[in-house]
């Protein structure tokens, strides 16, 4: 058991140094493999990297990566807040609902929930400044609207956590939709109690026709098709999710020329990003998968979990001292790399324990997204900030505080009723 | 020098975004061709694999110059500019440990296919050796320019100089 706690150390020791996550990975399984393995374990390396790094289920992560910021750069993003800004003004708390629905919807196609809250913070700004919002709350939704979609399909985290566990990614899509949904409708919820009850303060915003409107639901036609060509292509059973990615691609690149918005520099730029974006993540999976490979070839992982059951403790209180670990966790270390350092070794041990693969994966996704907005290390937060470039960042933190009550009251009820996530997957 | 590996990063970086768009059109077609015309040509999860091991690896020098590998500052912000050409350093000793021990098991990969003549247990049955040497080139790239940054940011602790290649960015972090 000593064994564990060496490698925690060593592994928080170097991420406080700053060493960067992929490389602080592999120190652990280095030195970890070199000093407890009684043979030769790296000879290994070369090809659990290769077929790791030629796996087509990650393809897709590429894929959805390239459909965002194509979404992104040719300006598709900012019609669709406009759009819901004609929609949904007219409730108290007008813009910070289309701030929750447009971070909701673009963020759930584009699988980024930063790139996502970039965008939508550029865009809403102004508005906020113009109309008279409370700054902190403005902010907050939108550093909190933009975590929903890595818990909306399709989503990068997910792809993530089915990788790393082996657990069917279309079941796990289909189980983020509802507790995705529900979150958002809870947030628009609380913002219509808040907002009914400080009596807005805000300008009257010019009245939106009918008939302006529905011109304006034309620019929700292109996510709208993406999503359903996405979900649809998976669930009627003829495309694989990285075929299904492809086909989002493909799918975004006509939209884009036929309005007009396709050049070469929107390609340019969504290539970089693209590239940027994968190599980072590439890398950590591959230094990941390694210490995953050293952990499970020395009996660390198997003994971990024996351990865990002689403890005897029950299901419920393990989970509780789960969700406490990625709440304290998730204040300091960013989450990807929270998702690939833990999974391998967590996830195992819950389902040992009796929890459902499917259901877990959905709890910790809504534990990460509250990893993605509480201080210090929030980087939606960060984000946020950097972009409206006014204000204290402690603004931003107490906005989205409210926000991360609503996300933990979301994962009680989950383990309250587990079937919220689950009674859809029945069906796929 | 440094100016120009930077600009040989880029270069990859649009070779491994047009490889991944061929990726999109070829798996397009075959689910498209499967679906309405029965048609598979069959190889295209298996060639789409090799783009995806290219980019994987071809990538990671650009990202290291975009300064994107994901670094936690918490401590890092808090120390005097000495200490924190020292955790760079640190930093660059661990990703070189990391990528030496990549590069000498890749090579191995890649040798062990070409001695072999192994191919891939597929219809295509494409000799490995061939995507493995595109996949294992990019390993190299990126060694040599983790050496020649940690050049850099020893030099700097030396001359108390700033670099602009090490220090942590933690803004555009996509995910």
């Amino acid at each position: 058991m000593y064994l564990i706690l060496i490698c925690i150390f060593i592994l928080l020791f170097l991420l406080f140094l700053s060493v960067p996550v992929a490389s602080a990975i592999s120190g652990v399984a280095i030195i970890v493999g070199y000093f407890f393995s009684d043979y030769p374990i790296f000879g290994s390396l070369g090809e659990i990297t290769w077929s790791v790094s030629t796996d087509f289920l990650l393809l897709s992560i590429p894929f959805f990566v390239l459909l965002g910021e194509i979404l992104l750069h040719s300006g598709i993003a900012k019609d669709i807040y406009f759009s819901l800004h004609k929609w949904l003004s007219w409730l108290p708390g007008g813009l910070l609902h289309a701030n929750i629905a447009s971070s909701a919807l673009f963020s759930s196609i584009s699988g980024s929930s930063v790139a996502t809250a970039a965008t939508i913070t550029t865009v809403a700004m102004p508005q906020c400044d113009k109309y008279g919002y409370e700054p902190s709350i403005f902010a907050g939704s939108i550093a909190a609207g933009g975590t929903l979609g890595i818990l909306i399909p399709p989503s990068i985290n997910l792809i993530v956590y089915g990788f790393l566990t082996n657990t069917s990614i279309p079941k796990l899509f289909v189980a983020g939709m509802v507790p995705g949904i529900c979150m958002a409708t809870l947030f628009m919820l609380y913002i219509l109690i808040y907002s009914a009850i400080k009596k807005d303060k805000r300008k009257k915003e010019e009245p939106v026709t009918w008939k302006e409107r529905f011109i304006a639901l034309k620019d929700l036609i292109p996510i709208l098709i993406l999503f359903v060509l996405i979900m649809g292509s998976i669930y009627a059973g003829f495309a694989t999710p990285t075929e299904s990615a492809a086909l989002g691609v493909l799918a975004t690149l006509i939209i884009t020329y036929f309005k007009g918005l396709l050049n070469f520099d929107v390609i340019k730029k969504s290539i970089k990003g693209t590239i940027r974006t994968t190599g980072m993540i590439m890398f950590i999976i591959i230094a990941a998968n390694f210490l995953n490979f050293v952990l499970v070839s020395i009996g660390l992982t198997d003994d971990l979990s024996s351990f865990i059951e002689k403890l005897s403790i029950s299901k419920y209180s393990m989970l509780a001292m789960v969700t406490l670990l990625y709440l304290v966790l998730g204040m300091f270390i960013e989450t990807l790399s929270l998702m690939v350092i833990t999974i391998p070794i967590i996830a195992p041990i819950m389902v040992t324990l009796g929890f459902n693969p499917v259901w877990f994966g959905i709890y910790l996704i809504i534990l990460i997204e509250m990893a993605l907005i509480t201080p210090p290390v929030g980087l939606n937060l960060y984000v946020v900030q950097g972009i409206r470039n006014k204000g204290t960042i402690a603004e931003v933190m107490r906005g989205s505080l409210p926000f991360v009550i609503i996300m933990i009251l979301m994962a009680i009820l989950l383990a309250i009723f587990p079937q919220i996530p689950l009674f859809l997957v029945d069906y796929v | 020098m440094t100016k120009w590996l930077k600009n040989v990063s880029e270069y990859l970086t649009y070779i491994c975004g047009f490889l991944l768009f061929g990726a999109v059109f070829l798996i397009s077609t075959e689910v498209v061709l499967r679906k309405f015309f029965l048609i598979s040509f069959g190889g295209t999860d298996e060639i789409s694999g090799y783009i995806l091991g290219i980019c994987s690896s071809w990538s990671l020098a650009y990202v290291l110059f975009q300064k994107m590998h994901i670094r936690i500052d918490i401590l890092y912000v808090r120390v005097s500019k000495k200490f924190q050409h020292i955790f760079d350093i640190v930093a660059m000793v661990f990703t070189l440990m990391f990528i030496s021990l990549l590069v000498y098991s890749t090579f191995s990969v890649f040798y062990t296919s070409l001695i072999k003549k192994s191919t891939a247990n597929t219809p295509l049955s494409t000799a490995l050796w061939i995507p493995q040497s595109i996949w294992f080139f990019g390993f190299v790239f990126f060694m040599i320019v983790v050496l020649v940054l940690l050049y850099h940011t020893i030099s700097s602790l030396i001359t108390g100089k700033n670099n602009q290649f090490s220090n942590i960015q933690k803004d555009e972090v996509c995910i």
